[in-house]
């Protein structure tokens, strides 16, 4: 064996650390599960069985990672910026769903990321993607309102619809 | 019986029924088609429609929708590489490389094609062979349905296409995510944090729409700016001739089709499991035996065949639990099984002796439905094509709303929508870190019916682990997944020793 240091960088490592992780978290969970005492095979059976199957994988999977040769990996072009505002976005998108209503959210989205997505190169015409976002945001919940009896969340404009 | 046949066809037939049928084709397609929307949504709203109609009527209707929206998974699988359904999410694999490689009307068109052709051979294969099953099917107990489930598991597990450990943490994960929830048989509850919501657990189509629909806009907004290309897609039908393929490209996949439909028709008689399962095991299996295994991924008509064949190929056999025992045999069907219900039918081995016309008129709706499919699916292309003229930026933004209401009108709650997220995020780390997502689908569907079974099986048989090695049919799937494990871990092991000391 020629490589004494461990190779703590490498990617397989790393998905080997937070399989770990999720093996232990799970654990720890299970165990807050209420068992048979005198039952092997009760409700606690397949969840402990997992996590040990899931530590055994991460443990596995990390021996693979910190034994592997360090190597220089090229960084692909990779936008954290665009990436990082799309899953804000999404994340209150979904999160005031409810509490503002379908209606509201969906037409501050839709208008948000069309503008966060939009490639460089491209002329953003901000009245195009209103119209869009006021059609999309209506047209949905009505379509469904009438067409398929799904009532979206009002919200806000619940003393309206 | 050639009457009670020719009394079906004829119900079939009526111009009333074939317009119906014909609407329920166009809306299955749609509802097949976007991401978020899916046949079994599809068919719960279009129930209610039916309870003007009469039963035969009615199920044709439903069935079109059916074969429609199963099928119709395959535009968005191969134009946006977001399966519409969970049974197209296999055709993305092929694809979408094969419009990225400007062979998107030889995509669509196989995928029309042999969602026909599997239509039409499982029929087949419902009509001749129902009786025969009934027999046996009415034998398999819990020791059976968890042997064949581990098994399933871990066939999909070893032919991810990823290293060992990987695809196991993944099935592992999907198992996992399936336990939260009530325990199966005792009803305990299980990583609920006292969340009412959390009791029900989690929702496939949550977790399927967040894997593809959520990751997918993470992955794109990681490049979108820097495209300076437009990225607009042109599907130009004017020079195709027939389908997008020539005879000679059809015929190579004949024999890829009839392994395909073989393995559809098992896994849609199969309780429980259907077109979401056999159209990943389909295009692993073909792969492996493939003659070329490394090109599947890079945009293969073989791809496409497997995944389509198969998937159309479930539902004809998922209508044979359904029609011969009354058990659904995927999600879809136990939505049809409600309908019979609803129209006062109880579907089973007393269908075909007290209602022989009725299930001859099911048997021609599928025909029809099949050919109706085809011809609206392929016909109908400009016009779905059309959704991929409008630019990315433009479309995933609507898609994503369109799968939060998806989510949403499961069960009219916001939960479903946190869940999409959460299994976006979770689809995205699995893509960073190379980890496959097959397994984690398989181990979240079969996982739970896998303990279920466990769980009954043991009270069955008093806690004796080894009687399931006493059940004949439950003991050879036992067996075969021991051995095919123990073969798998050789392999990793060996594998594993190259890897590591030919590096130095």
């Amino acid at each position: 064996m020629g490589n004494k240091s461990l190779n703590w960088e490498n990617k397989d490592t790393i998905s080997g650390i937070i399989m770990l992780l999720c093996g232990l978290g799970y654990g720890i969970m299970v165990l807050k599960i209420p068992g048979t005492k005198s039952q092997l095979f009760d409700s606690r059976f397949v969840p402990s069985l997992i996590s040990v199957l899931i530590l055994i994988v991460g443990i596995l999977q990390t021996g693979r990672g910190l034994i592997a040769p360090k190597e220089k990996i090229e960084k692909k072009e990779f936008d954290k910026k665009t990436v990082i505002c799309t899953f804000a976005l999404i994340a209150l998108y979904i999160l005031f769903y409810s509490s503002a209503g379908f209606i509201i959210t969906t037409f501050l989205f839709l208008f948000l990321e069309m503008n966060i997505l939009t490639p460089g190169y491209v002329k953003k015409n901000q009245i195009v993607y209103l119209v869009i976002s006021l059609f999309f945001s209506v047209g949905i919940y009505y379509l469904f309102y009438f067409g398929f009896s799904i009532f979206l969340p009002g919200g806000l404009l619940d003393t309206f619809l | 019986m050639f009457e009670l046949f020719g009394e079906g066809l004829l119900t079939a037939l009526q111009p009333y029924t074939l317009i119906l049928m014909l609407i329920g084709t166009a809306v299955g397609i749609v509802f097949g088609a976007v991401p978020g929307l899916s046949t079994v949504m599809g068919l719960v709203l279009g129930l209610p429609f039916t309870y003007a109609m009469s039963p035969a009527v009615g199920i044709c209707f439903l069935i079109s929708l059916y074969i429609g929206g199963t099928s119709g998974g395959l535009i968005s699988a191969i134009l946006l590489g977001i399966p519409g359904t969970p049974s197209s999410i296999a055709t993305c694999f092929d694809g979408l490389p094969m419009k990225n490689n400007g062979r998107v009307m030889e995509a669509l068109g196989m995928g029309v094609v042999f969602s026909f052709i599997g239509t039409v051979v499982s029929t087949l294969a419902l009509i001749f062979i129902s009786p025969l099953l009934a027999k046996v099917a009415l034998q398999f107990g819990p020791h059976e349905y968890f042997s064949i489930a581990i098994f399933a598991i871990i066939l999909i597990t070893s032919l991810a296409g990823s290293t060992l450990p990987k695809a196991f943490f993944a099935a592992l994960m999907g198992i996992g995510f399936a336990t939260v929830g009530l325990s199966p048989t005792d009803a305990v509850k299980r990583f609920t944090f006292g969340s009412p919501q959390l009791v029900g657990g989690f929702n496939t189509l949550t977790v399927l729409i967040g894997l593809f629909a959520i990751t997918e806009i993470l992955l794109t907004s990681e490049t979108i700016k820097f495209s300076t290309k437009q990225e607009k897609i042109e599907v130009n039908m004017k020079n195709v001739k027939g389908f997008g393929f020539t005879i000679k490209e059809f015929l190579e996949q004949k024999w890829n089709a009839a392994v395909a439909a073989v393995i559809g028709i098992v896994i849609g008689i199969i309780p429980g499991i259907g077109g979401s399962t056999s159209n990943l095991i389909a295009y692993n299996v073909i792969k492996s035996r493939s003659k070329y295994p490394e090109k599947f991924g890079t945009g293969i008509a073989d791809g496409v065949v497997a995944s389509e064949t198969s998937n159309n190929a479930s539902v004809g056999g998922a209508m044979i639990p359904l029609l011969t025992l009354g058990i659904p045999g995927d999600g879809a069907t136990a939505v049809l099984l409600g309908a019979f219900m609803v129209h006062g039918i109880v579907p089973g081995p007393l269908l075909f002796k007290n209602n022989a016309s009725l299930v001859f008129a099911i048997f021609a709706a599928m025909f029809i439905g099949a050919f109706l499919m085809l011809i609206v699916e392929f016909f109908g292309l400009r016009i779905f094509a059309q959704v991929l003229r409008v630019p990315k930026y433009i479309l995933l933004p609507i898609v994503i709303v369109f799968t939060t209401v998806g989510a949403f009108a499961l069960a009219s709650r916001t939960f479903d929508v946190i869940a999409i997220l959460v299994f976006g995020i979770l689809g995205y780390i699995f893509v960073k870190f190379k980890i496959p997502q097959s397994p984690f689908i398989i181990g979240f569907i079969l996982g739970r019916m896998a303990e279920e079974n466990l769980r009954r099986g043991l009270i069955l048989s008093d806690n004796n682990i080894l009687d399931f090695f006493s059940k004949p049919i439950a003991s050879v799937f036992l067996i075969a997944t021991i051995l095919y494990l123990g073969y798998m871990l050789l392999r990793y092991s060996n594998k594993f020793m190259k890897y590591r000391y030919h590096k130095y």
